[in-house]
C-alpha cells in the first residue's frame, strides 16, 4: 500500500501566528501525520498503536490527531490498514534543489536506511543496500554526509558526557572538568529520537536534566556539515550547503523545524566566517522518510538495485558498527557501552557485541554491565542500564519507577517506535500491525 | 410386539439432534481456522523488525572485521576535533553538538485561553 503525502500546507510552520501556538513554538511544523477525513472508515486501529494518546474517535466515528500531544512518530500511519493517514513530504522541494546548480546538496542518510530502501523497488526486508543506495544518492546529484559517521560523532560527545556523570556522580569526583554535569544527575536518557525527546517535553518535563544534551546524529551532521565539513572538507559557502536528512523517521520532519537548531548559522556568525547580517538558516533544510527518497529516485528514473554494488568509501561516509547499529532498539546503548568500556576501563571489550542490551522484539530490556574502572584499581563497577523498546508498551513503567527509584538504572535508551528506527514510521509499509511486539494478544488490546 | 417408529420425534427445543452437530461442527471448524490465521499473525508479526535488525547487524560484523567496531575508533571524528581544535562536551564543540530542551506544558500555560 501507498502512503499518500502531502506538500507542507500554508502556515503549518504557524508563521503568521503568535509566539507560541498550543506547546508549539513559531517555525515548528504541526500537522506533519494527519488523517483524511474521507477515507477514514473509523476501524480504531490507529489509535491503539498511538504512544501518547494523541487520536480522538472511537469504533466507527471519523478519527482526528490533537497536534498539540502528536509527536510525529507516524506509526498510526504504519499501523492504518486502510491508507487513510497521510505525511507531509518535501520531495518536491528537494528535486527543485537539485536543479539548481548553485546549490551543493548533501544526503543525510539513516542507519535505517539501508536495510529498508530495497523494499520500495521489491527487494526483502533487511536487504542491506549501503553501496547501491549511495551510488543512487551520488547519481541523483547528492553529495553524502553519512549519518552512520555522525552517530559515531554522537557516541564521542554522549559517551564523554555520560562518562564524566559517573565521574560526578558514581565516583564522587569534583573537578572543574566534571563540575558541569552538577546540574545533569544519573539516570541518563539518550536523547538521539526526536519523537522521545518531544513526548518527553510535554509529558515528562522532569526528566529534562536527566536526558542528554548531546543533539541526534542527524542534527549534529546538520551542524557539522555547515561549520566544519563546509569550512575544512568541501570548501562551500554554507549559504549554499542544502543538508537533506533521508531518515527512517517522521518526528525528524518535526526535529528539523525546531527553532533552536541553527547552531551552523551562528558559529559562522560569531567567527566572522558570514556577515552578522546573515539571515538564520536551519542545520537541516529538509527531511525525507525512506519511502520520500524512494519516491525522489523513482521520478528521477533510478533504481538502487541495477547501480554498481561497489563503492569506494569517502572521507565523509566513514563510519563503525557502533554507528550502524543505532537503527536497532538497543544499538545506541550498545554503541555507547562499546566506547564507555574503552574508557572507563582502559581496555577494549574482548566481544562487543553485547547481546544482553539488544532490543530486538522486547517491549523493555534490562542488563548489568560490570566495568573494571582503571582510575580504582580495576574495582568493578556495575552499571545498570535500561532500553525502552517503543514508548507505546513500557515507557510509562519505566518513568513511574524512576519517579520512585533514581538509582534503579544508569542509564536508559529510550526508542519511540517498536524496534528501533528499523521500523520507524518513514519506513516503507510491511502490512500493519507489525509494531506490536511480543503480543499475547492479535491486537493491542486498549479500551 | 413392539412397534418400531422410523421418523424422528418431535423436539421441543430450537435444533434436532442432526441440526444440534451441523452447528457445533461448523463451530469447531471457525475455531480452528481462526486459531491457525491468529497464531500465524502472531508469529509472523515482528518478522519485519527482527529481519532488518539483522541487517543492521550484519553490516555490523562486516566492519568488526575491519576493525572498525567502536566509535572511538573512526578517525574522521577525532579529525573534527583537531580541525576545530576542540574536545568532546567543551566550549565551541559543546555550543555545535549539544542542545537544551523546551518543557512544553509551560509553553502552553503562557499562551493558555480558558474558555468560559
Amino acid at each position: 500500500m501507498n502512503v499518500v503525502t502531502f506538500r507542507p500546507p500554508q502556515g503549518c510552520r504557524g508563521e503568521d501566528g503568535p509566539e507560541y501556538q498550543g506547546n508549539f513554538r513559531k517555525g515548528e511544523l504541526r500537522g506533519i501525520i494527519k488523517i483524511n477525513k474521507d477515507n477514514c472508515v473509523g476501524c480504531d486501529t490507529c489509535r491503539k498503536f498511538c504512544p501518547v494518546d494523541a487520536i480522538t474517535g472511537g469504533l466507527g466515528s471519523i478519527h482526528k490527531i490533537r497536534d498539540d500531544a502528536c509527536v510525529s512518530c507516524g506509526q498510526c500511519l504504519s499501523a492504518c490498514p486502510f491508507g487513510a493517514i497521510e505525511q507531509m513530504s518535501f520531495v518536491e522541494d528537494v528535486l527543485k534543489v537539485l536543479d539548481d546548480p548553485k546549490k551543493f546538496v548533501v544526503a543525510h542518510p539513516s542507519p535505517a536506511v539501508r536495510v529498508a530502501l530495497a523494499e520500495e523497488f521489491g527487494g526483502q526486508p533487511g536487504d542491506l543496500c549501503t553501496e547501491q543506495m549511495l551510488n543512487a544518492f551520488e547519481k541523483a546529484g547528492f553529495t553524502v554526509y553519512d549519518v552512520n559517521q555522525t552517530a559515531d560523532q554522537t557516541i564521542l560527545e554522549e559517551g564523554t558526557e555520560f562518562i564524566k556523570k559517573v565521574r560526578y556522580w558514581c565516583l564522587g569526583e569534583r573537578s572543574p572538568e566534571v563540575n558541569q554535569m552538577a546540574h545533569h544527575p544519573l539516570p541518563h536518557f539518550t536523547s538521539c529520537c526526536p519523537g522521545w525527546v518531544r513526548n518527553m517535553e510535554i509529558n515528562f518535563a522532569s526528566a529534562i536534566p536527566h536526558v542528554s544534551t548531546t543533539k541526534s546524529p542527524v542534527q549534529m551532521g546538520g551542524a557539522l556539515a555547515k561549520s566544519w565539513a563546509a569550512k575544512h572538507i568541501w570548501n562551500k559557502d554554507p549559504r549554499d550547503v542544502v543538508m537533506v536528512a533521508v531518515t527512517p523517521c517522521t518526528a525528524k520532519i518535526y526535529e528539523a523545524s525546531r527553532p533552536e537548531f541553527v547552531d551552523a548559522w551562528k558559529w559562522n556568525v560569531e567567527h566572522g566566517y558570514l556577515p552578522k547580517d546573515t539571515p538564520a538558516f536551519p542545520d537541516i533544510d529538509y527531511s525525507l522518510t525512506t519511502r520520500d527518497i524512494a519516491e525522489l529516485l523513482r521520478r528521477k528514473g533510478i533504481n538502487p538495485l541495477t547501480m554498481p554494488k561497489t563503492h569506494e568509501v569517502k572521507t565523509m561516509e566513514k563510519y563503525t558498527g557502533a554507528g550502524t547499529i543505532f537503527g536497532c532498539s538497543g544499538g545506541v546503548m550498545e554503541a555507547a557501552l562499546r566506547t564507555a568500556y574503552a574508557i572507563l576501563s582502559g581496555e577494549e571489550l574482548k566481544d562487543p557485541d553485547i547481546i544482553t542490551v539488544r532490543g530486538m522484539n522486547n517491549s523493555l530490556v534490562e542488563a548489568t554491565i560490570p566495568i573494571p574502572l582503571k582510575a580504582q584499581g580495576g574495582k568493578i563497577f556495575e552499571l545498570r542500564v535500561a532500553v525502552v523498546n517503543g514508548a507505546l508498551q513500557d515507557l510509562h513503567k519505566v518513568m513511574k519507577i524512576i519517579n520512585e527509584d533514581k538509582d534503579r538504572w544508569h542509564f536508559i535508551e529510550v526508542m519511540n517506535c517498536p524496534g528501533g528506527c528499523v521500523n520507524g514510521g518513514g519506513q516503507p509499509l510491511q502490512g500493519a500491525g507489525s509494531a506490536w511486539l511480543a503480543p499475547t494478544t492479535p491486537l493491542p488490546v486498549k479500551l | 410386539m413392539s412397534k418400531y417408529q422410523y421418523t424422528e420425534r418431535d423436539v421441543p427445543a430450537l435444533l434436532g439432534r442432526r441440526g444440534f452437530l451441523k452447528v457445533i461442527g461448523l463451530c469447531a471448524v471457525a475455531v480452528v481456522a481462526a486459531g491457525a490465521a491468529i497464531t500465524k499473525l502472531i508469529t509472523s508479526r515482528n518478522k519485519v523488525i527482527l529481519d532488518r535488525q539483522a541487517g543492521l547487524y550484519a553490516d555490523d560484523k562486516r566492519l568488526q572485521k575491519m576493525k572498525l567496531t567502536s566509535s572511538h575508533e573512526n578517525d574522521v571524528c577525532w579529525q573534527v576535533y583537531k580541525d576545530m581544535n576542540g574536545k568532546p562536551v567543551e566550549g565551541e564543540m559543546y555550543k555545535l553538538n549539544h542542545t537544551h530542551y523546551t518543557p512544553r506544558s509551560q509553553l502552553a500555560m503562557t499562551e493558555a485561553e480558558h474558555h468560559v
